[in-house]
């Protein structure tokens, strides 16, 4: 069991299971992802109820405009 | 590359109303604001271009996270989008009974017209699959390889396999641990209106005394052989092999690029040697949380307060991150036990 201190967003991160930051940084992070191995379904783990809805709709309409299309 | 929105359909209220409203999900109008929610975000995906919208399956969690999902919420946000597909990724299969769940996904299949996917998982949370499972003696599982571990891992395979049967244009019979169909399984569920099933009902429905012999689900899925199937959430070498053999779809939550690559190659290695040849990623999903801000820092900010931020610390309750998650001290990330997920992530 990892102590609670070592469970960060920062290690998050590190491990590639999640990407933060402006759109052409999450897109890099696509990029790479689908150089890897290019997977046939890009699954986002998003948010709905926690944040407020109007940060989340900004979020889904941001990657669909700005990044899924780059992978279609 | 196709896209897919995951979310954990969660009451929309701050920790401080949680804590004020207690149990929150007991609340009629915060349940109400929560659905149409639900699908405000599915309907926005669809508009911006994602393929699939899906969401786990979790009950009794009063405090208003991980609600759902029941194939009528599918039903409910299929209804009210276009064209996306939506479906559970997954339904805890040692949770139901199996032909229960085979129809409730057929009807679900016809009523959309085709617009479902299938989500599996095995279920890691006491609370309700625990009570959900009791007459079969199943318990949710960690994935430590402990007797309740194989438990879990038997009823689930158990319901797999009689759900593919059932979708399948023949009768079926199925003997196993849990289940046995039909019911009782040697001499057959016994049938008064059987002259009529004989001239009508399916052919070896029926044996020579009128009983039901094998079982003809009704309906079939709208979709051919079955809607697209889907494994949550894939961490191991053994449950990938599993999934290329099965033709599922798993979603990968390993993380380390190194070993996500060698999970893609074995996945196209093993569904080659059962003749399906495919591109590397082809029928492959990887699941990944992100959040987009202006710069790193605002993202950092809404992901502390958002899923994977509250997910964490849930985990962590949940006594699961040891087996999935986060490397310990400066050991690198690799291997199957290097993935990180969020409170969903229950592991296979």
């Amino acid at each position: 069991m990892l102590p609670l201190e070592e469970c960060t967003l920062d290690r998050v991160e590190k491990a590639k299971f999640a990407f933060f930051g402006n759109v052409d940084g999450v897109r890099k992070e696509m990029d790479a992802l689908a150089e890897n191995v290019n997977p046939e379904w890009f699954m986002w783990q998003g948010d709905q109820g926690l944040l407020p809805a109007a940060v989340v709709k900004n979020q889904i309409r941001t990657f669909g405009e700005k990044i899924i299309p780059r992978f279609k | 590359m196709k896209f897919l929105f995951f979310f954990l359909p969660t009451i929309p209220a701050t920790l401080e109303e949680r804590r004020k409203l207690r149990p929150i999900a007991n609340r009629t109008e915060y349940f109400q604001k929560m659905i149409d929610e639900v699908v405000e975000m599915a309907r926005l995906a669809e508009e911006v271009g994602f393929d699939a919208v899906a969401f786990p399956e979790h009950h009794l969690h009063g405090e208003g996270l991980e609600m759902g999902s029941l194939p009528l919420l599918t039903q409910h946000v299929i209804h009210n989008t276009r064209h996306i597909k939506v479906g559970p990724i997954g339904y805890v299969l040692p949770g139901w009974n199996p032909m229960r769940l085979a129809v409730e996904i057929g009807w679900l299949d016809q009523l959309t017209k085709g617009r479902t996917l299938i989500g599996f998982a095995r279920g890691y949370q006491t609370r309700w699959l625990n009570n959900m499972a009791q007459k079969i003696h199943v318990s949710a599982t960690v994935s430590d390889k402990s007797e309740v571990d194989r438990t879990n891992r038997e009823a689930f395979e158990e319901v797999y396999h009689i759900l593919k049967a059932a979708w399948g244009d023949e009768p079926f019979r199925y003997k196993g641990k849990h289940y046995e169909f039909p019911y009782p399984f040697e001499t057959g569920t016994p049938w008064a209106p059987h002259e009529w099933t004989r001239e009508f009902g399916a052919p070896g429905e029926l044996d020579e005394k009128g009983n039901i012999r094998a079982i003809n689900l009704i309906p079939k899925p709208y979709q051919k052989p079955h809607p697209p199937l889907f494994q949550a959430f894939s961490i191991s070498e053994e449950t990938v092999r599993w999934t290329a053999r099965e033709r599922i779809t798993p979603s990968i939550l390993i993380s380390e690029p190194k070993r996500v690559r060698e999970l893609a190659e074995i996945y196209r290695k093993e569904s080659a040697e059962h003749g399906r040849r495919l591109n590397l990623g082809e029928s492959i999903g990887v699941l990944r949380s992100l959040y987009i801000g202006e710069n790193r820092e605002q993202a950092m900010r809404m992901a502390e307060d958002g899923a994977i931020g509250v997910g964490l610390q849930i985990l962590l309750s949940l006594r699961i991150l040891g087996g999935l998650a986060v490397s310990r001290g400066r050991r690198e990330i690799s291997g199957p036990d290097a993935a990180i997920g969020g409170m969903h992530a229950g592991p296979r």
